[in-house]
C-alpha cells in the first residue's frame, strides 16, 4: 500500500470499477448541455425521455444539476421517495417508465438550497466542486438504473460541467448541445461545442435550437422569434451534427410546470412533433454505423 | 499522498487518526523499519478537502453504502423516515456506516455549527459553557498584556491558565508537547505571560488551523 495504509488509489479504482459496472448496462449515455443557462435543457431532456420511452426504448433521466435541479418537477415525481434497495437507490418512476434521479429528492424543502456539511463554509470552494463531482458520480453509480437503452444527462450551465461529466464519462452516445438563435446564445454554446469535441469527440456532438420560432395562437401566421444566426449554420461550420430545432410555445413551459411532458399531453401540436423528431434524430445519431 | 521516511527510504505506514479538534485531524504515520515518527496535521479546509474527494484515510473497513457520500455530506438533506416526501433512505450520520475513523470523524467536525464547536468539546480557544465562566477579573496577561511584546520572553516566565492547560489535554496526546510550544512561542512573541483560552484561539488563527 503506497499511501500509508489508507489505499486511496486503491479506493479510487474501486470507484471507477463501480461506476464502470453500471454504466455497463446502459446502451446509449447522453449529455444534454449547452453551457448557457436558461436555454430550455430540462425542458428537452424531460420531453426526450417521454418520447423515447413512447417510442419503446427504456429511458432514464439523471439530473446532473445539483443546485437547480428541475426534472423531477418537470416529470411530476417531486414528492416521490427515494428507496434504498439492494442493488442501489431505487428512484421513482414517471409515466411512462422513466426513471428519475434528481437532487431535488434530497433536499428537504423547496426553499432549501444545496449545501454541504462542513466545518465552515468560508474557503468552500476549495472542496465544493470535489464534492460535487463526488456527489454526480455516485448518483451515476448508485442507482439502481437496471438496463437501460438511453440515459439521458441534464447538465447544469457553465462549461466546466461538461468537464466534470466527462472525468466520470469519457466515452458517450452523444452530447447534445442546446442553443437559441442568438448571438449571445452562441458565443456560450461554441465554447460548449469546442470543450465537448475535444472530451468526447466531434462525432457525438449534436446542437439543437430551441426557441426556434413562434406560431401565432390564434391564426398559426409561423414567425421567427429571435432575429440571431442560424444554428444549423453554426453546427455545420464547427464539424458537428444538427439535430433539429423546437418551436417557442408557452404549452411547453406550463406542461413542464404542470409535471407532464408536452410530448406525451399535446401530441398535435408543432412543438410535440418538433420534439419527437429531435428524438428520432438522436436515435439514429446513437445508432450509426460507426 | 504518501510519506517517505528519508533514512530507510520506505513508504511510512498510517499509524492512527485523531480528531477532529476544531475540523483538524491529527494523522500519525511510523516508519516500519526504523520506527520513525511523523504527524501530520489538517487543518479545516484540508479535512474538508480529502473528505469531498470520498476517500478514507485509514482505508475502509466495510463495504461502500449506496449514496453514503451524498447522504452523509447534505447539510439540507429531508431527514429518513420523516413526512410523506423523505426518502427512505436510511440517514448516514456523522459516524458514518463505513466505520472509517476518518470520515465519521470529519463528518462529526462537519455536523458541529459555526466552525467547529462540539458538545463537551469547544474549540481551542472558545468559551465553554460547561465551564466555570471566565474571572470578569482576569489576571494579568488577559487578554492582550498590559506590558506590551515582550520578545523571547522564556518559556519559565510563561504560564498557562487552568481553562487553557484543559483545553491543551483535548488535543491528541501525541502532539501536545509540540502544540504547547507552539503556543508558548507564539505568547511570548506576542508579549503574553498567561495563556488563556483566548491566547489559544488567537495562536491557533496566526497557524492556520
Ligand atoms: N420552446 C420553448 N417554448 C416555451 N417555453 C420554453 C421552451 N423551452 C424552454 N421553455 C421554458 O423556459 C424556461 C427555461 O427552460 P429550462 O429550465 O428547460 O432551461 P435550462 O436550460 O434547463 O435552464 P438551466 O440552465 O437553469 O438549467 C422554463 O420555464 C421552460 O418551461
Ligand atoms: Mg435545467
Amino acid at each position: 500500500m503506497g499511501d500509508a495504509g489508507s489505499g486511496v488509489a486503491s479506493q479510487l479504482q474501486d470507484q471507477t470499477l463501480r461506476l464502470h459496472g453500471r454504466m455497463a448496462a446502459i446502451r446509449h449515455k447522453v449529455a444534454i448541455l449547452s453551457g448557457k443557462g436558461g436555454v430550455g435543457k430540462s425542458t428537452l431532456t424531460s420531453n426526450l425521455a417521454a418520447a423515447l420511452a413512447e417510442g419503446g426504448a427504456r429511458a432514464a433521466v439523471l439530473d446532473a444539476d445539483l443546485h437547480g435541479p428541475a426534472l423531477a418537477k418537470m416529470l411530476g415525481v417531486r414528492g416521490a421517495a427515494l428507496r434504498f434497495g439492494p442493488d442501489g437507490v431505487e428512484p421513482p418512476e414517471a409515466p411512462p417508465g422513466i426513471k428519475v434521479l434528481s437532487m431535488d429528492q434530497l433536499l428537504r424543502r423547496d426553499e432549501a438550497p444545496l449545501r454541504w456539511k462542513a466545518p465552515t463554509s468560508e474557503g468552500d470552494f476549495v472542496w465544493r466542486a470535489s464534492a460535487e463531482a463526488a456527489a454526480l458520480r455516485e448518483f451515476l453509480s448508485d442507482t439502481h438504473w437496471g438496463a437501460l437503452d438511453f440515459l439521458l444527462i441534464d447538465l447544469a450551465p457553465g462549461t466546466d460541467k461538461i468537464s466534470t461529466l466527462a472525468s466520470l464519462l469519457p466515452k458517450i452516445g452523444a452530447a447534445i448541445v442546446v442553443t437559441l438563435p442568438t448571438e449571445v446564445s452562441q458565443l456560450t454554446v461554441r465554447k460548449s461545442i469546442t470543450l465537448a469535441t475535444e472530451l468526447w469527440g466531434a462525432s457525438v456532438v449534436g446542437v439543437v435550437e430551441n426557441m426556434a420560432g413562434y406560431r401565432c395562437g390564434r391564426c398559426g401566421h409561423e414567425e421567427r422569434l429571435f432575429q440571431g444566426p442560424d444554428s444549423a449554420a453554426m453546427a455545420r461550420e464547427m464539424g458537428v451534427s444538427f439535430l433539429g430545432r423546437i418551436p417557442f410555445d408557452p404549452g411547453l413551459a406550463e406542461a413542464a410546470d404542470r409535471g407532464a411532458p408536452y410530448v406525451r399531453q399535446a401530441r398535435e401540436t408543432p412543438c410535440a412533433a418538433a420534439l419527437r423528431a429531435v428524438a428520432a434524430a438522436l436515435r439514429s445519431f446513437v445508432e450509426r454505423p460507426a | 499522498m504518501r510519506f517517505l521516511c528519508v533514512t530507510c527510504n520506505e513508504a511510512m505506514k498510517l499509524e492512527r487518526v485523531e480528531g477532529p479538534e476544531d475540523g483538524s485531524l491529527s494523522v500519525l504515520f511510523a516508519c516500519a523499519a526504523c520506527g520513525n515518527r511523523v504527524a501530520m496535521l489538517t487543518n479545516p479546509w484540508e479535512t474538508q478537502l480529502v473528505r469531498a474527494l470520498d476517500v478514507r484515510i485509514g482505508g475502509r473497513s466495510s463495504p461502500v453504502e449506496p449514496m453514503e457520500f451524498v447522504r452523509s455530506m447534505l447539510a439540507s438533506g429531508r431527514e429518513a423516515g420523516g413526512g410523506g416526501a423523505s426518502p427512505s433512505l436510511p440517514a448516514t450520520g456523522p459516524a458514518s456506516p463505513s466505520g472509517c475513523p476518518f470520515s465519521a470523524m470529519a463528518n462529526l467536525a462537519a455536523e458541529t455549527p459555526g466552525a467547529i464547536r462540539q458538545p463537551g468539546h469547544p474549540a481551542i480557544g472558545e468559551s465553554d459553557a460547561s465551564e466555570p465562566a471566565p474571572d470578569p477579573h482576569p489576571a494579568i496577561g488577559e487578554p492582550r498584556a498590559p506590558s506590551g511584546p515582550v520578545a523571547g520572553v522564556p518559556n519559565s516566565q510563561l504560564a498557562w491558565s487552568p481553562d487553557a492547560e484543559r483545553r491543551l489535554e483535548r488535543v491528541p496526546e501525541f502532539i501536545r508537547p509540540m502544540i504547547r510550544q507552539s503556543i508558548e512561542h507564539f505568547a511570548a512573541e506576542h508579549g503574553y505571560r498567561l495563556i488563556t483560552p483566548e491566547v489559544m484561539a488567537e495562536a491557533r488563527g496566526a497557524f492556520g488551523m
